[in-house]
């Protein structure tokens, strides 16, 4: 009996050490079954939204490969332990990172100054200072722009690498385009827009940059804030719903205005709203209405007037587009605003429409990355295997935007693209990490920053771009014509010094980047309106009947609180 | 001689044994005490003590996020921060506005179904399925399913496939997040309360029935004050969670729920989980300001409640 009751008081002392345990071992790698002893392991996470996995899975079996004559005491080679997890986002890494066992994290909405201040990660000056990869005979800093020199050094040391950059915007459908007539011909109206052309073969305008380009590229597409609304109200007299987006996450909106904004803005607004500078350049400024119309002024924005970021003309048309898109049920797809419509349901809703029978939908309101999660959500194998023979007409691309307010862009005189990367995404190491790792962890980083690995990144991720200079031309011949459209919109805004990243060292910024980083749910986005109420985004205030110009004076900085709040 | 030299050797022996064991016994007793009490008493320290000292501290700190120094002593900078940041009008409005709704039709409704189920009346177990099949199934998964059936079966029922998703129209938000909240409150209430109504004497009830009372007499004058304390439970825990009820609006909206149905309670939620995106870590400093403040004001509330309701409530003596 005594046996019986020993035996059975060790067997459920036994579950409960093996429950605790067991639960606790589930927090950690998948894979630790598999741990070869005879080599070094390094433990990466990798933040899978986006750019996936395929590319850290190939390039760390390319790694083992070359360092597989590592020594280490008496092991030899490497072996990287990856995790792939949606639950590695920079937003909730700070609560977990202090106590985890992984070593490099790849990852996105990082608050780098708060990851630095909070002692979450290692210092890599070295790594990123001093040669370390022979094969690529670069320093990584070397492949840093001017803007991440400076934003990205805290007293002279640099405690991240720049991971991949997305930006917000729109995607179309060419597709559509071509077959309801919906570029803009060559002919001018009596509007002072262009026309719309009757046919496939009419010669479209010359588009927002001012460029013919054969009918490619941005040929065809608004080049104005007029002739935007007024391609909205074609779509819907020719039976084409003009946007789709998720209802589920209703920040998503945000980018559209985003993208908008930053157009309007140019390259000094759009990065004055991180770095409070325009650096002399002067930039609309939006001083008062007379009526509805906003009385626009010239003016060059500076440390003292940092406040006259939220004061752009550009961001005031932004907001008057969504207005528009938001106040007529015709504009949108209406049950993808449900709060069950995720942002697969609105990518699929966009693949598909058209086919079957289904409504025509011309733009979708998502960021670059969407195509890469509606191919990992199989979307386009379901597109091909459904409509073998229609699949083919469709032609999704991201789109070139509008960058003046009224009238129409003529040849020469049209204004480079402006693309804006607020996803913040970093290499980061943890602060915790065993040093006689680090030599380690250094050829790892240093592998995967030399231009060869760069390039293959961008190849194996569909034309996603790393966040450092590099030449990824190589690439664009082995990416789809969607990642084309990215490329071509990402080189021309680099060219013309209008490609921004929302990371600044501006001490204002890195004391308040939850106001002023540009993520689609970022608090930059909130609006008190009349100074007494406050909405989160402009659809929950459209429906409540306030208007763009109502939302952009709510979302102001006024001169005082920039002096007695941010700028002290 | 030789049995009584074996039972005088045994005998101090057996009593050494007698004594070891007590000790071995009260060793033992000691060591499953400590074991059964060693998780209970770390999560107190750690998710208790560790985490509120911690908020006390950050309340009054700051990060340096320009010279990359780390926290330093900020004074009260993070309490007048969040007094001239924060929307507290609205805030305080909906949270009231849901305590107050809750308490009328979540806590008295809770206490009518339970008496209803008490008297068994006709169908009184599938009712007590009913309301108690929201905490079978996890709110997130209960919040997604009452969203189906609100954004897909209504405009199909009113027969308008192009009706605005109601649960993202904003005149309709605030209704319809406040049905699910007391729809979703009643299980537990329901079950505690027919709990405590089924312990009371079936002769007090006889007694009262026999002099004529009417249901709803003895229910208020019988039933309430013999399950008062039950009651009066639930009524402090509705007080206590005045301040930190979010009304589910996470699961409906995650970090995006429209600001005129926000409260309290969601906004340093969703303000600490949403993380850099809404807020930044940097933020925690003005959230644990924030949560100090409300605790501040919570704490007298609440024992002013339980103060009233056990000296002005009915006895049942």
């Amino acid at each position: 009996m005594k046996k019986i009751k020993k035996l059975s008081a060790t067997l459920t002392a036994l579950l409960l050490v093996g429950g605790t345990f067991g639960s606790m071992a589930a927090c950690g790698p998948r894979t630790d079954d598999d741990i070869d002893k005879n080599k070094t392991q390094i433990y990466v996470a990798n933040y899978n939204g986006g750019v996936g996995e395929k590319w850290l899975d190939e390039a760390a079996l390319r790694f083992e490969e070359k360092f597989k004559d590592w020594k280490n005491g008496k092991k030899t080679g490497v072996q990287v332990k990856i995790r792939h997890d949606k639950s590695y986002d920079g937003i909730t890494l700070p609560n977990s990172i202090q106590g985890d066992k992984y070593e490099i994290y790849f990852t996105q909405q990082v608050d780098y100054a708060t990851y630095v201040s909070s002692g979450y990660v290692y210092d890599l000056t070295d790594l990123v200072t001093e040669m370390v990869n022979a094969d690529d005979n670069k320093t990584i800093l070397s492949k840093f722009s001017e803007d991440q020199v400076s934003a990205l050094a805290v007293n002279g040391k640099y405690y991240a690498i720049p991971h991949y950059e997305l930006y917000s915007g729109i995607s179309y459908d060419a597709g559509v385009f071509k077959l309801k007539n919906l570029y803009f011909a060559d002919t001018m109206d009596t509007d002072g827009t262009r026309k719309f052309v009757s046919n496939p073969s009419t010669k479209k305008s010359c588009g927002p940059n001012g460029v013919y380009e054969d009918g490619e590229g941005d040929d065809g597409l608004p080049s104005s804030i007029q002739e935007f609304n007024k391609l909205i109200d074609k779509m819907t007299t020719s039976s084409v719903t003009p946007f789709v987006w998720t209802g589920k996450s209703t920040h998503y909106t945000n980018q559209l205005i985003a993208a908008i904004s930053a157009n309007l803005e140019g390259g000094a607004g759009a990065r004055a709203n991180f770095t409070f500078d325009t650096a002399g350049e002067k930039v609309d400024i939006i001083t008062g209405f007379n009526g509805d119309e906003p009385v626009i002024a010239q003016q060059a924005i500076d440390q003292d007037t940092g406040y006259l970021v939220k004061s752009q003309a550009g961001l005031y048309y932004g907001l008057s587009v969504a207005e528009k898109v938001f106040s007529s049920q015709k504009n949108y797809y209406v049950p993808g605003t449900s709060t069950t419509f995720s942002h697969l349901n609105a990518q699929e809703t966009f693949v598909f429409s058209g086919l079957d029978g289904k409504q025509h939908i011309g733009m979708l309101i998502d960021g670059n990355y969407w195509y890469n999660e509606a191919d990992d959500a199989n979307i386009f194998k379901d597109l091909k295997d459904w409509y073998p023979e229609t699949y083919t007409q469709k032609d999704l691309r991201f789109m070139p935007l509008p960058r003046q307010y009224k009238g129409t862009v003529t040849e020469g005189n049209g204004k480079s693209p402006v693309l804006v990367d607020s996803y913040n995404s970093y290499a980061i190491v943890n602060a915790g990490i065993d040093k006689d790792q680090y030599p380690l962890i250094k050829e790892f980083l240093s592998f995967l920053y030399s231009d060869a690995e760069l390039l293959q990144f961008t190849k194996t991720t569909n034309g996603i771009v790393k966040g450092v200079n590099y030449d990824f031309s190589a690439a664009y011949n082995e990416v789809d014509s969607f990642a084309q459209s990215v490329l071509d919109l990402r080189t021309e805004a680099k060219a013309a010094n209008a490609f921004v990243k929302s990371e600044s060292a501006h001490p204002v910024y890195r004391n308040n980047v939850s106001k002023f980083t540009l993520n689609s749910n970022a608090e930059y986005w909130e609006s008190m309106v009349g100074g007494t109420t406050r909405y989160v985004n402009l659809w929950s205030a459209v429906q409540k009947h306030v208007s763009a110009k109502a939302y952009f004076e709510g979302m102001g900085i006024s001169e005082a609180t920039w002096n007695s709040t941010f700028n002290k | 001689m030789e049995n009584i030299q074996n039972f005088d050797r045994k005998e101090p022996m057996a009593g050494k044994d007698k004594r070891v064991s007590l000790a071995t016994k009260k060793r033992k007793k000691l060591i499953f005490y400590c074991a059964m009490m060693a998780l209970p008493v770390l999560q107190f320290v750690f998710f208790y003590f560790y985490v509120n000292f911690n908020s006390f501290v950050l309340a009054f700190q700051k990060l340096d996020l320009v010279g990359g120094s780390g926290y330093e002593f900020a004074g009260m900078e993070n309490f007048t921060t969040i007094f001239k940041e924060v929307d507290w009008g609205v805030l305080i409005e909906n949270s009231m506005l849901l305590f107050i709704v809750m308490l009328a039709f979540g806590t008295v409704g809770a206490v009518m179904f339970s008496y209803y189920i008490y008297k068994k009346n006709p169908g009184h177990s599938i009712f007590k399925i009913i309301l108690y099949s929201p905490h079978i199934i996890s709110t997130v998964v209960f919040a997604l399913l009452y969203n189906y059936f609100i954004d897909k079966a209504i405009p199909a029922i009113v027969g308008d496939p192009n009706m605005q998703p109601p649960m993202n129209n904003m005149n309709f938000v605030q209704t319809g997040t406040i049905i699910f909240n007391v729809w979703v409150s009643f299980g537990t209430q329901v079950l505690m309360y027919s709990g405590a109504m089924s312990g009371i004497s079936e002769s007090v009830i006889e007694s009262g029935q026999l002099d004529g009372i009417t249901p709803m007499k003895e229910l208020c004058f019988i039933v309430l004050p013999s399950i008062w304390s039950t009651f009066v439970t639930f009524l402090i825990m509705r007080v206590m969670g005045i301040f930190t009820e979010q009304a589910s609006l996470f699961s409906f909206y995650g970090a995006d729920a429209p600001a005129h149905v926000q409260t309290l309670g969601y906004y340093l939620y969703a303000k600490v989980q949403a993380g850099a995106s809404k807020g930044s870590v940097a933020d925690y400093n003005e959230l644990s300001a924030m949560g100090m403040t409300l605790t501040v004001i919570a704490v007298p509330v609440t024992l002013a409640a339980r103060y009233c309701l056990n000296k002005f409530g009915p006895k049942t003596e």
